[in-house]
């Protein structure tokens, strides 16, 4: 469904080239829940941006059903960011001119969808994130972990089939993370969706298939889940300890 | 909903921003638009010398403020394009065409350059009038002057407006067509870093400004004074040395940090320090240009002073209020008339003197620009015709106490007097008597100043009484020239006398005397004799009272100091009007640009005052960064800008004559007034800059 081949990307500061992602190689297949994780700064932004391509790649493939999408035509591009990807930001990436309500419709009416349908499926979700008392305010009046359910619920609204997002419970206290793992987790069983999840909280990655631990731009480790998921996350929490620096977030 | 829904939906969020793009356009246009047309004006044309050095100042420092203008439009469509910016990759990311995004956006701005430019340009012609008119109004009265649209100005504006439309597309088209999208969404967090650097540049970039201005201004003149060349045109581009070294200088203030003595004083000013390197290039950039209109605004303001204190200086140091002079052949007015007639405007002369001159036959030398940019000199023995003193008559009249033994010679200069290529103090050296063409050779002593005797055309000599009776005695009458001076008490209140005694003059001179400044009987004769045209023979002059250009075209206008500085004046109105509106033009400039950026400051740091508020800075710290910054941004173009340009005219001053006269010692005064007047502007608008940052980042 999703292969990345010798991927390469680096930024360039001050005529300084950082090298941030080499030689990345994985696959994902359908419906398939995988995590990454890794240290700050490991480069797990810049996979998920060059993987929409939201910026472009040094070098590598990329292939998404088979195509590749590397080079692919503007318009091509735009359908499919529209209709089949679901992209969640880091920093949340809402429109400060429309309400919580109009932002989740937006892919929908970039679409131009049918009105009726897409109001009671915006509803539907507002509900099911438990935001529908503030659907009609500004993303300047709502907190933090408002502002990251919107931006899952507006990833979702498309049905996409591959989610791509980036630490979407980094601001959320365990019951709201669990519905948005559990928001996945749906779609991956309703519509086959495949997801592609950054994130720093062990739990959340425990619900996953498989986690993909990167480390200074290369896949380190490999983890899957064999048995039970609190085995995994014991799995996981060892792993994480080995690469040192994050064991605070996990004792 | 629709997407249309969703764009009127952002946009009405963000009208702000659209009426600020619009407000800036149409005053670009206004002011380049209503400039052009009053520049192009008939009535402007006619008064504009070709050629001349006032033309080509004009020229150099509209095109300043045209990139000015230009400037503070492109500024505010990329701050616009700033604002939009995230909206627009907020669409990209979730799927909108970029060919929908692009028609949307080209759309929008098409309407606003559209509504703008026919705006602007429908504006720029009763402001242009209003401009005259209120010029009129307040510093000179040119009723005379009928004013007349420059309908071709009209064609300059619209070529701006093209200009700026094709700049702000360029940018839009840039700003949209970049395949990195994280770059588009994160345009207004986006900067370049200055990197650091080392201690000498600072040094090295003052030492470029006045290499520059040197090379630029300076080797043309010496190597026309010691090499006889003239340097071609393209050596101007030597000035660009000196814009380097702005940039050097402005960057070092920006961005240079020294640990040094005062470590304490280091950290208290890091926080500022580094955000300013690290907005530094766009930073340095602006600065620069702010630094460059600043320097084009005070040129164009220190043109008046230059004249008005020329002009000012000649009136008041002047030891003769009222001069005129006539060839003893003329009918011309009388003592007698001219206390009757002073008896009945209650004016009373004081110190009443005639002195007789004679004309004689002199030597000479003729430049020659050759294709090659050297300059060849013609010395002809017999080059025309100059007026010459007896020493005591001179003596008498100019109350100076000068000897001279026969043979020698004095040459007569005015407060402004200098060499130049055309003409040195010692030219002469051989003098003719144009009755029995007997030649002899002549020495020459020293100048001396007498203001009254200087006039445009001719220079005057004195020579020792007994050659100048020797030739007196066999001179005919046509050669015998008479000059009255005498001084008024309250000579600024005597201007109904000066003018009917001016009228008076004019009436009585005959067709004969009819003649232009340049005019030489001698001269002609020559032309005459080898079938040469002979220009200043064939310029007709109308001796009528009312006629306005017999000031600069008459070779016998009287001299009346009262009169002269309204003539000069009149004469150079329309100098000043063009001149004062650039300097409103930069100034415009200069004050939207400054302003533009520190809003932009505002904008760039207001994440990180907000986390400095919770890192328990207080408001007063945080002011006190913010201002810091701004602080920078106004102070240094200011400080950079007018210390150049007042070293620049002190340059040119200085070169012109080789000294400072005093009147041009007085305009170097009066024009740091105006660096002072400036300086104020600068202060207020950083003020207000001040103010609406505080609102931004919440303090
Ligand atoms: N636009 C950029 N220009 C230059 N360097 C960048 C840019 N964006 C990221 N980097 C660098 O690339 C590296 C990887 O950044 P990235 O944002 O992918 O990290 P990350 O794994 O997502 O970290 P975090 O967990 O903190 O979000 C970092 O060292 C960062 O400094
Ligand atoms: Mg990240």
């Amino acid at each position: 469904m999703l292969t990345v081949k010798n991927l390469y990307k680096s930024y360039k500061t001050n005529n300084i080239k950082y090298d941030v992602l080499k030689n990345v190689y994985f696959k994902i297949h359908k419906g398939e829940f995988v995590a990454v994780m890794g240290p700050s700064g490991s480069g797990k932004t810049t996979l998920l941006n060059t993987i929409s391509q939201y910026i472009p790649s040094d070098k590598g493939e990329i292939l998404l059903n088979g195509e590749s999408i590397i080079g692919l035509k503007e318009d091509n591009l735009a359908y499919i960011r529209n209709e089949k990807l679901g992209f969640v930001f880091q920093d949340f990436m809402l429109l400060d001119g429309l309400t919580v309500f109009e932002n989740i419709c937006l892919p929908q009416i970039i679409a131009d969808k049918n009105i009726v349908s897409m109001e009671s499926s915006v509803n539907k979700l507002c509900d099911f994130f438990c935001i529908s008392h503030i659907k009609n305010k500004y993303p300047a009046e709502i907190s933090g972990g408002e502002k990251q359910r919107t931006a899952v619920a507006r990833a979702l609204i498309n049905n996409p089939f591959l989610i791509l997002a980036d630490e979407p419970t980094g601001n959320l206290d365990s019951k709201s993370s669990r519905t948005v793992i559990e928001a996945f987790i749906n779609a991956k069983n309703k519509l086959s969706a495949t997801i592609f999840m950054v994130t720093h909280d062990s739990f959340s990655a425990s619900f996953c298939d498989r986690v993909l631990v990167l480390r200074d731009g290369e896949i380190y480790k490999e983890l899957k889940k064999e048995t039970n998921r609190t085995e995994f996350l014991d799995l996981l929490l060892k792993t994480l300890k080995e690469l040192g620096g994050e064991n605070n977030d996990y004792e | 909903m629709t997407m249309n829904n969703i764009y009127s939906k952002l946009r009405s969020k963000n009208i702000k921003n659209y009426y600020i793009l619009i407000f800036c356009k149409i005053l670009s246009i206004v002011l380049v638009t209503s400039y052009a047309v009053m520049f192009l004006s008939p009535t402007v044309q006619n008064v504009f010398p070709k050629h001349g050095d006032s033309t080509k100042q004009a020229y150099l420092i509209f095109g300043i403020a045209i990139i000015g203008c230009a400037l503070f439009t492109s500024y505010a469509s990329s701050l616009f394009l700033k604002y939009k910016s995230k909206e627009t990759g907020i669409l990209l990311s979730l799927g909108t065409k970029k060919s929908h995004i692009k028609k949307v956006l080209f759309t929008e701005l098409l309407l606003i350059t559209f509504t703008s430019s026919v705006i602007g340009l429908v504006l720029s012609i009763p402001i242009s009038y209003g401009i005259w008119k209120l010029f009129q109004f307040f510093i000179i009265d040119t009723r005379e002057m009928v004013y007349h649209i420059g309908w071709f100005g009209m064609v300059f504006g619209i070529i701006f407006c093209l200009f700026v439309t094709l700049c702000n597309f360029t940018m839009a088209i840039r700003f949209i067509n970049r395949t990195n999208l994280m770059d588009i969404l994160n345009e207004n967090k986006k900067s370049e870093i200055v990197k650091s650097i080392k201690s000498w540049f600072g040094t090295v970039g003052v030492i470029f400004i006045i290499i520059g201005m040197f090379l630029g201004y300076g080797i043309p003149i010496l190597s026309i004074r010691v090499f006889n060349f003239l340097m071609p045109s393209i050596w101007n581009i030597t000035y660009l040395l000196s814009i380097v070294g702005i940039y050097m200088v402005i960057t070092f203030v920006v961005v240079h940090s020294k640990k040094g003595k005062s470590s304490k004083k280091y950290y208290k000013n890091i926080i500022p320090k580094s955000m300013m390197k690290f907005i530094g290039k766009q930073t340095v950039r602006n600065m620069c240009v702010l630094s460059l209109l600043i320097c084009g605004a005070l040129f164009a303001s220190f043109y008046t002073p230059a004249v008005i204190s020329s002009i000012f200086y000649s009136f008041y140091n002047n030891p003769y209020d009222y001069s005129f002079h006539y060839k003893i052949t003329e009918n011309q007015v009388t003592k007698d008339e001219i206390y009757s007639l002073a008896e009945k405007h209650a004016v009373n002369i004081t110190s009443y003197k005639e002195i007789q001159s004679i004309s004689l036959i002199v030597n000479g030398v003729k430049a020659n620009f050759e294709n090659n940019g050297k300059i060849t000199y013609d010395y002809i023995d017999k080059i025309g015709y100059s007026e010459f003193f007896s020493v005591s008559h001179f003596n008498r009249v100019s109350k100076q106490n000068v000897n001279l033994k026969s043979g020698e010679y004095m040459t007569i200069i005015g407060f402004e007097s200098a060499e130049n290529i055309h003409k040195r103090f010692d030219d002469l050296n051989i003098v003719t008597n144009p009755t029995n063409d007997v030649t002899k050779k002549m020495d020459y002593k020293k100048t001396i100043t007498f203001q009254p005797f200087v006039k445009e055309g001719t220079t005057k000599y004195v020579i020792s009484n007994k050659d100048y009776n020797k030739y007196l005695k066999d001179l005919s009458k046509e050669n015998i020239e008479n000059f009255v001076l005498f001084n008024v008490e309250n000579p600024e209140k005597t201007y109904a006398f000066a003018k009917e005694l001016k009228n008076e003059i004019i009436k009585r001179s005959s067709k004969k005397s009819a003649v232009n400044p340049y005019y030489d009987e001698y001269a002609k004769k020559i032309a005459l004799e080898k079938g040469r045209n002979y220009y200043p023979y064939n310029y007709v002059v109308d001796l009528s009272t009312d006629n306005n250009s017999l000031f600069t075209n008459w070779k016998y206008y009287p001299s009346f100091g009262v009169l002269n500085r309204q003539d000069i004046m009149k004469n150079m109105s329309v100098f000043l009007l063009l001149f004062i509106y650039i300097a409103v033009i930069c100034l415009t400039a200069i004050g939207i640009i400054s302003y533009t950026r520190s809003v932009t400051i505002a904008i760039n740091n207001k994440t990180l005052f907000e986390s400095l508020k919770r890192l328990g800075a207080n408001n007063k710290h945080i002011e006190k960064c913010i201002k810091v910054q701004l602080k920078k941004i106004f102070v240094v173009p200011t400080i950079v800008g007018s210390t150049v340009t007042y070293l620049f005219y002190f340059f040119i001053m200085y070169g012109n004559s080789g000294n400072v006269t005093p009147s041009e010692y007085l305009g170097l005064k009066i024009d740091f007034g105006i660096i002072i007047l400036i300086s104020i502007f600068m202060y207020l608008i950083y003020k207000l800059s001040f103010r609406k940052v505080k609102k931004i980042v919440e303090i």
